[in-house]
């Protein structure tokens, strides 16, 4: 690969850096927006939030401290009547 | 091996090449063009995915108070009165009611732990409690003048550890329990948000963080900081206001939002 079209294809990388940041800059422009706030605020109270998702293997580990006030908290959670966590 | 790939670029000369080479057809030399193009097509491939890396604080319309929605509102009101008591368990202990013992002492434990420490203990324990799915509910909508049954009951905390609750029960609960632990209410939301691969909706928590980046709780266990997952977020709400992330996007198809732009 010669100079010069290392040189191009930086440029032309460039180019499209400053013009993805150029669209992305609201800078000097007014945006205004005509919403029926109350007809959207009763469509997302009728949204049905109740997904289920089990526990991933992906979470980090914690670290032994929090492991113990975890065991220490869940411990006292169940002297206290609290309902064991079933997950 | 990449696959053989033949076709012709609309805007050039130059057709595609098996293994996605490209020949240009009408004089050599034009190599550089040549990558121009892959690099602006790589580029446009690209650029869905890298919107929607994380949850930004700044997106986002106001749509109001949190008072508009009523069961929420609601849920702060009950929030409120059971936070005083948990307050009083933190001063008193000897006076605690047995059942506030174990969230007094884990707030008592965590209070000195550093802001990212804290995050993934109040995650993981709450995230340990018990799912239980929502009962449809009527309540007295502020917004649709008249009583509407909602599918979905915000719990408090402490109505979350006694009986469990679903997703947006488990984003509520480690909302109170960092706001008892100090963090301002500015840096946390509940965001509902859209899962694409379970195809329905669910929530998680966002705080943000003093870099200005946010995080993202969720039930899984897992904190999402930055990077690609497959939520679209919808409206978010924290107990002073709720934002609409949808209004403005094409294909939600649910709100009259006519965006116009003007110099």
């Amino acid at each position: 690969m010669t100079l010069r079209s290392w040189s191009l294809s930086l440029s032309a990388a460039t180019l499209l850096a400053l013009a993805g940041a150029a669209a992305a800059d609201d800078a000097g422009v007014v945006r205004t927006h005509n919403l029926d706030v109350k007809e959207r605020l009763a469509h997302l109270e009728r949204i049905d939030v109740t997904s289920e998702k089990p526990l991933s293997d992906e979470a980090e580990p914690l670290d032994d401290e929090l492991l113990a006030i975890l065991e220490q908290v869940e411990a006292l959670d169940q002297q206290g009547g609290l309902p064991a966590g079933e997950r | 091996m990449c696959p053989a790939v033949r076709g012709r670029l609309p805007w050039t000369d130059q057709t595609i090449a098996p293994c996605g080479r490209l020949r240009d057809d009408s004089a050599m030399g034009r190599g550089s063009d040549i990558r121009v193009s892959a690099l602006a097509l790589l580029f446009w491939c690209w650029a869905p995915i890298i919107a929607e890396a994380g949850y930004r604080f700044d997106d986002g319309i106001y749509l109001g108070s949190a008072e508009l929605m009523a069961d929420w509102a609601d849920t702060l009101q009950r929030a409120e009165a059971q936070a005083a008591a948990l307050q009083a368990c933190l001063a008193m202990a000897d006076d605690c009611s047995p059942r506030l013992r174990g969230v007094a002492t884990l707030i008592e434990r965590a209070r000195d732990l550093p802001a990212d420490r804290q995050l993934h203990l109040i995650n993981r324990y709450i995230n340990r409690k018990r799912y239980r799915g929502d009962r449809r509910l009527s309540v007295d909508s502020r917004v649709a003048d008249a009583a509407v049954v909602v599918p979905s009951r915000w719990a408090t905390l402490t109505e979350f550890l006694e009986r469990g609750g679903d997703c947006e029960d488990y984003a509520t609960s480690k909302y109170q329990l960092l706001r008892l632990l100090g963090m301002p209410a500015a840096a946390l939301r509940v965001v509902v948000v859209y899962d694409r691969a379970a195809r329905e909706h669910h929530a998680v928590l966002a705080v943000r963080r003093d870099d200005g980046s946010a995080w993202l709780l969720d039930s899984d266990d897992r904190i999402y900081r930055r990077g690609l997952f497959g939520y679209r977020f919808v409206y978010a709400l924290n107990e002073t206001s709720i934002w609409d992330h949808e209004a403005g996007t094409a294909g939600h198809g649910t709100v009259d939002a006519n965006l116009e732009e003007a110099t």
